[in-house]
């Protein structure tokens, strides 16, 4: 009955409009006052939620991505894709699908890379004769590549909601490949459709121009591999890396790109206080659910009801797949992992799946909700910069869904994919 | 849970000149907190390579101050309707249902901010042991919960008679 109340209260206030986080502490809030049990338990737990040193890397990204965001590193990397990949038939779609990759692990953030991508291409693909629904489905589909780099705060939250089975440095190594993979189906759909609808073809500028602009963006791009590098040597803890990559970021763009002033800066920083306030209070409140749906065991109702529709993995990830799809495509991306992860990560787990392969999983899937309505925020981002409707966009979305499923579906049922890398780094026994 | 494309006037209440002005000075705080906390973490990987001598208070310290930056920066999301709830399902309501539901949203975050405020001040209350490794005492976790809850109650209300004046309350941070 109490769980009947979580859930029902929780979906009720969820379709009502309450924000995300609001609507889960109220469930629990309501679920416990149905208990009769005192509520300072509830907020005592959000508290000591919030307040774990390895959650500090969350506001950490998200800052660094902030500064990457609004201190003009985007144009250098921009230059550099479209020397790269310009000249290929419809080479702007290509450039920013390259691009989208490029910055999404600068700022490890879907919405910060369609925000600063999207600012820039969009307009450049309208002027050049690109379609604009086209433009904005590259562009939001390649930017989230950012939830899988190792600049990624979701990747950090994925770690707590799996409550200590998977390490930071662990899943860090693992979203690189997934990445890559999912930058070649992008790369695959854009081309498809430049070549149905005929866009036109560039001129390569030479490798001169290439290597030009690569060093031009370099700096940018050396923080992935400052927090690649610092966390796999174990010179730094996951949280130390990311405060690392703020103070770079922080160097960089005031005195070598020079692009930053202190109205940028305190437009970053403001941006990326409201996103932690935003991120945190969902965490602590989730901590609350979670809290709740240990004790009404909820993870083993829904490990013996899946069970109870089939034993064989290849079914259960399908399953797991599609209700992990459903319910991203209601809640913003921090939700479903820190809802979901304890739910069905044992399940996953218990069918063979790798913790480690399980968080890239419910990256990918989130991934998909971000680009689906109702709650699709990258694509709702990328919609508001070109001034079109989300239907708009949603009537030629399929070659691009099609690229992104094709990832998701490879991701879930070849681990290599996400294993091979931390393995070979050994941060994966096996 | 804001309607951006209602045509409505700035809200000028007195409530709402207040409440900017405390958006805006809880925002430079929590900018100021998270500045601290990345100079903090900074400066304990700093003195644990090249001083030789880790800090015990930096991590204690910034795990402190992460709680006034994400409550502070709640309350602001607030205002300034930063939170992401669901609307589509109610586009479909004709608007007179959907202005209603609107405004009994943002009873219920209020009846949540009372939470916090009330189950902070209790924990705060019972809380006077001293956090390991600072010379402070554990209530100061629980203050953020108390003004957090505070603000994020005059936000709502400001915007519930915004929403009634058919107003817009104007975010003091985009």
């Amino acid at each position: 009955m109490a769980l009947t109340i979580l859930c029902l209260t929780f979906l009720l206030f969820l379709i009502l409009g309450v924000p995300v986080a609001f609507a889960i502490g109220l469930s629990a809030v309501c679920t416990i006052l149905y208990e009769g049990l005192p509520l300072a338990v509830l907020f005592q737990q959000m508290m000591s939620g919030m307040n774990i040193f390895s959650f500090l890397a969350i506001p950490f990204f998200v800052f660094s991505g902030e500064l990457m965001l609004h201190g003009g590193i985007a144009d250098k990397i921009v230059k550099f894709s479209e020397s790269l990949v310009g000249h290929v038939r419809g080479g702007l779609g290509l450039t920013n699908v390259v691009a989208c990759t490029i910055f999404g692990g600068v700022s490890g953030s879907p919405v910060a890379d369609v925000s600063a991508m999207g600012a820039v291409m969009i307009p450049l693909m309208k002027d050049k004769g690109y379609d604009v629904d086209y433009a904005v489905n590259v562009t939001t589909h390649a930017s989230l590549t950012g939830a899988l780099m190792p600049t990624s705060h979701n990747m950090i939250i994925y770690t707590l909601a799996a409550g200590g089975t998977v390490s930071a440095g662990a899943l860090i190594p693992a979203g690189i490949v997934p990445a890559i993979l999912l930058m070649v189906c992008c790369l695959i759909a854009a081309y498809y459709v430049a070549v149905k609808r005929g866009y036109p073809v560039g001129i390569f500028p030479g490798w001169n121009e290439v290597v030009r602009t690569f060093i031009a963006a370099l700096p940018g791009m050396l923080v992935v591999v400052i927090i690649l590098v610092g966390i796999l040597s174990g010179v730094f803890t996951a949280t130390e890396s990311a405060s690392v990559a703020v103070t770079y970021s922080i160097i960089l763009t005031f005195f070598l790109y020079r692009t930053m002033t202190w109205e940028k800066f305190m437009i970053a920083a403001a941006k990326a206080v409201k996103t932690t306030g935003v991120v945190l209070l969902l965490v602590g409140v989730s901590t609350m659910f979670q809290y709740l749906m240990g004790l009404y065991e909820v993870a083993e109702l829904m490990g013996s009801f899946l069970k109870g529709i089939s034993t064989n993995p290849i079914v259960i990830f399908l399953m797991i797949n599609i209700l992990l799809f459903l319910l991203g495509t209601f809640m913003d991306m921090a939700a479903t992992i820190l809802i979901c992860t304890p739910i069905f990560l044992p399940v996953a787990m218990e069918a063979g799946m790798h913790p480690v392969q399980f968080g890239i999983v419910i990256l990918l899937n989130c991934a998909l909700g971000l680009n689906t309505p109702p709650v699709g925020t990258t694509q709702f981002v990328g919609c508001a910069i070109a001034g079109i409707s989300v239907g708009q966009v949603m009537r030629t979305i399929l070659p691009f869904y099609t690229a992104l499923l094709a990832t998701l579906l490879l991701v879930t049922y070849v681990p290599a994919f996400s294993l091979t890398l931390p393995r070979l780094l050994g941060v994966v026994a096996g | 849970m804001e309607h951006k494309n209602r045509a409505a006037r700035p809200s000028q209440s007195g409530l709402s000149k207040f409440n900017a002005l405390l958006s805006r000075y809880a925002m430079y705080v929590a900018v100021f907190g998270l500045l601290c906390i990345v100079a903090m973490v900074v400066y304990q990987v700093f003195s644990r390579y090249v001083l030789n001598r880790p800090p015990t208070w930096a991590e204690s310290l910034a795990l402190v101050f992460i709680l006034y930056v994400t409550l502070f920066g709640a309350a602001a999301g607030v205002r300034d309707a930063g939170h992401i709830g669901m609307e589509s399902l109610l586009v479909l309501l004709p608007e007179k249902i959907r202005n209603q539901i609107e405004l009994l949203i943002h009873v219920l975050v209020i009846a949540f901010a009372a939470c916090m405020v009330y189950n902070g001040f209790v924990l705060g209350m019972q809380a006077n042991y001293k956090i390991p490794n600072l010379p402070l005492s554990e209530w100061v976790r629980y203050v953020p919960l108390v003004l957090g809850g505070i603000m994020i109650i005059l936000f709502s209300i400001e915007h519930i008679i915004a929403a009634i004046k058919d107003e817009q309350v104007i975010p003091s941070w985009h």
